[in-house]
């Protein structure tokens, strides 16, 4: 189903989208399989309608709530963002949905809230990825909270002027464009604002590969490949199409400002 | 050419995973991304292949199995041709020929390393496996021909140090390689020592 009304942005004009059928049928999302076909092929039976999110921690306005409570819907935009996923492949990808911060004001974020966390569902029924491997289930994500609040942070309940596809993380997803794409978690079930840095699904998994700030940094590398560049999906048959990787992802004038005076080394 | 009749269908046969990589390829099956299921299917076959040159002395002792002893030379060298088909994806699938990408995964990444290490041997051994260098190496043609043992080693680690969640593919890849390994290591090192014994 597509939306009745999606205010336009400038965010990503002039960027080439990927194909829809691209950006649908090639993702991670291991809660559905280890492979990028699979969040499609299984995600069908994903219930997405009734869905609550639970909003706890410091903030003055805490509880259960519907998603429709949450988004507005005369609110959604479109962003066309560039998707750089850690393993360097990248996508660039029209979103629908409202800036985070717009979200999280609403709840009103006390001063001890220095970070916010994230929770995917857990529901081993629904998601055939979580009945096992090495994965301590739910999927965990999280934000400095002035990084949560930067205008680019996204949650998007749509893609191609349309509901969002069960497999790219219906009903409601994160998507923060300077950051490696595992840093964007789907299926959003609670958002809890904290004191201290939260932990994370990849950084618990592999704490010497994937970090809390996951920012895309050409300049640091994975320990088992090189960040200095990525495919560009969809590229040729035989040829893929290889760019050169940005710092932030091309998006330092807006969120370089978060990480002045920090070891972008260091804090990988 | 072809010196026993039966060497065509085997042949045919080693081709088939082959022709539904590239039929595959081709067919856009792997679209978008390419790189990582021919990536990763090339090197499942190239692995099979190496278990199986490594279980040919084994196999060849069951009276019934002696007739594939005619072929090691072919098998050694469909798992040389699927490690080349495996690097072949990288440089161009994954790495679009870019120097960058590849400079650094060669020089940098460990994995890629005893990748091209494995390879490098095979390649040695591939070249040295026609019946002209066979008669003239004589003895040592074995002992060249024994790195075999050292390439599965490099493939084993080449496995395990690319796991990223889901360490299946590496359990049943290191089994099947390093079973008829450990059972070669152990013949070859007790018919030295029976040797030295004498």
């Amino acid at each position: 189903p597509a939306f009745k009304k999606i205010i336009e942005t400038p965010y990503g004009v002039g960027e080439k989208a990927a194909p829809f059928d691209v950006a649908s049928t090639y993702n991670n999302f291991y809660e559905f399989g280890y492979g990028k076909g699979d969040p499609a092929s299984n995600a069908a039976a994903l219930k997405t309608d009734p869905w609550n999110i639970v909003v706890e921690g410091e903030a003055d306005i805490t509880g259960t709530f519907a998603l429709e409570d949450i988004i507005n819907e005369n609110q959604l935009e479109e962003r066309i963002y560039r998707l750089r996923c850690v393993e360097a492949w990248s996508m660039v990808v029209p979103w629908v949905g409202i800036s985070l911060a717009t979200v999280l004001k609403k709840f009103k974020p006390n001063s001890k809230a220095k970070y916010v966390y994230f929770e995917t569902l857990h529901d081993p029924e629904q998601m055939p990825g979580q009945r096992g491997g090495n994965i301590k289930w739910p999927y965990r994500e999280g934000l400095r909270i002035d990084e949560a609040m930067n205008e680019l942070a996204f949650l998007a309940v749509g893609m191609y002027g349309r509901v969002l596809p069960n497999q790219n993380g219906a009903p409601i997803r994160l998507v923060v464009p300077w950051k490696y794409g595992f840093k964007s978690i789907k299926s959003i079930v609670k958002i809890r604002f904290v004191e201290e840095m939260p932990e994370t699904t990849w950084k618990m998994l592999a704490p010497q590969e994937y970090g809390f700030y996951a920012n895309v940094n050409p300049g640091v590398d994975h320990p088992r490949w090189t960040q200095k560049q990525e495919r560009r999906l969809p590229g040729g048959i035989l040829f893929p199409n290889v760019i050169e990787t940005r710092m932030f992802n091309g998006y330092s004038e807006e969120v370089a400002s978060l990480y002045s005076g920090m070891n972008l080394v260091k804090n990988y | 050419m072809w010196d026993r009749k039966e060497k065509p269908i085997v042949f045919v046969i080693f081709c088939l995973p082959l022709i539904w990589l590239l039929y595959s390829l081709f067919s856009a099956r792997y679209f978008p991304d390419p790189a990582e299921p021919f990536m990763t299917l090339s090197g499942i076959w190239s692995a099979i292949f190496i278990s199986l040159t490594l279980s040919l002395s084994i196999l060849a002792k069951i009276p019934k199995l002696k007739v594939i002893s005619r072929y090691r030379r072919f098998i050694g060298l469909t798992a040389f041709w699927y490690s080349a088909l495996h690097l072949l994806a990288y440089l161009v699938l994954h790495a679009g020929f870019s120097w960058v990408w590849i400079s650094e995964d060669v020089f940098k990444r460990p994995y890629i390393y005893v990748g091209v290490a494995a390879f490098l041997i095979m390649l040695v051994l591939a070249l040295t496996s026609s019946k002209r260098i066979i008669k003239k190496l004589g003895k040592k043609w074995k002992t060249v021909h024994r790195f075999l043992y050292l390439a599965s080693l490099f493939v084993i680690a080449h496995l395990w140090w690319q796991v990223k969640s889901n360490p299946e593919i590496a359990i049943w890849l290191t089994l099947i390689v390093i079973i008829p390994l450990v059972i070669r290591l152990k013949e070859t090192f007790l018919n030295k020592m029976k040797k030295r014994l004498h």
